[in-house]
């Protein structure tokens, strides 16, 4: 019976690399006191009026050239800080027959 | 003693004269009545808020207030008419006006739809008439404006009914004529008031 070679093998002796074990870090949630209030951008900074005339009135704000749509009487809009005072001083039209002066366009909503 | 006169109690007339048209203020049917009611259970006044303002009928001239009945003779053959049968089926105020702005209050002249506001124009739609619409009506006249002395009428139930006319005249105010505000019955009203009322304030007279 021919002789043959037994194959050798070769052992490579690696290392086991080293793991090093991590804690797990686990953030923590926050306290609902601790989180920020974010508000809809249509609220923030802003002032409800109020239309005190019987129309549908496109108007724009005096400072911020911003357009607010108010639909009829008694409809309220948020309106921006900066455009509330001058607003509030919009009085419609020229006195009539009785005493009754021209009546401003809008009002606070308290 | 005066002769020709009546004898027993009577109800003599006062010598107050009253001149010229009232004010009038119409307010949308859905608000309530500033008094509703008063002390003495009277529905009337009006008050205006953001929602439903008053609107002041401007400079109206050819004022008039009348009633429209409804009759019907009791006849017999045998006598001939016994009785006169009625029934009240509205007030009628008929007046021109020569107001036109704002146009808010035009729109209610005639019979238009809801005002649009864009500086610097205001945009009326002229279209179906809204046959859902009624208003208020507060009439106060003044007689003696020393001391404030005035009578009113207020109709709770009113319509602006019939077509009008708008006289463009060379050299003269537009006049808007036929306008007519029907007062009919008002069913949420006391029996008594389902039209309106006529009141008179006079501290020195009523006392």
């Amino acid at each position: 019976m021919a002789k043959r070679n037994s194959p050798k093998r070769n052992y490579v002796w690696v290392e086991e690399p080293y793991i090093e074990e991590v804690e797990e870090v686990r953030k923590e949630t926050p306290k609902e006191e601790e989180l920020p209030i974010i508000l809809e951008d249509d609220y923030v900074n802003k002032i409800p009026l109020q239309l005190q005339r019987d129309i549908t009135l496109n108007c724009y704000g005096p400072v911020t050239q911003t357009l607010y749509q108010f639909e009829g009487a008694g409809s309220i809009v948020y309106v921006y800080e900066e455009d509330v005072e001058p607003m509030l001083q919009k009085r419609g039209g020229r006195g009539c027959c009785s005493s009754t002066p021209p009546i401003s366009y809008f009002k606070r909503v308290i | 003693m005066v002769t020709g006169t009546a004898f027993g109690t009577i109800e003599s007339t006062e010598d107050i004269y009253l001149e010229g048209a009232p004010n009038l203020y119409v307010q949308d049917y859905n608000a309530p009545e500033m008094y509703a009611p008063d002390a003495d259970g009277f529905y009337w006044q009006l008050t205006g808020t953001s929602t439903y303002n008053v609107f002041e009928i401007g400079c109206p001239t050819e004022v008039s207030f009348t009633e429209n009945i409804t009759m019907n003779d009791v006849l017999c053959d045998n006598v001939g008419v016994k009785d006169t049968i009625q029934q009240r089926n509205y007030f009628e105020f008929t007046m021109t006006v020569q107001n036109m702005f704002p146009l808010q209050t035009l729109k209610i002249l005639l019979k238009g739809g809801a005002v649009t506001e864009t500086a610097p124009t205001q945009k009326l739609p002229l279209g179906k008439i809204n046959n859902n619409q009624f208003w208020h009506l507060y009439a106060p006249k003044v007689y003696d404006e020393d001391v404030g002395d005035y009578v009113w009428i207020m109709l709770h139930k009113c319509k602006f009914v019939d077509a009008f006319t708008l006289n463009m005249t060379f050299g003269s105010p537009w006049q808007l004529t036929g306008i007519k505000l029907r007062a009919f019955a008002d069913t949420t009203m006391p029996t008594a008031q389902q039209f309106g009322m006529f009141g008179r304030a006079d501290a020195s007279v009523i006392v």
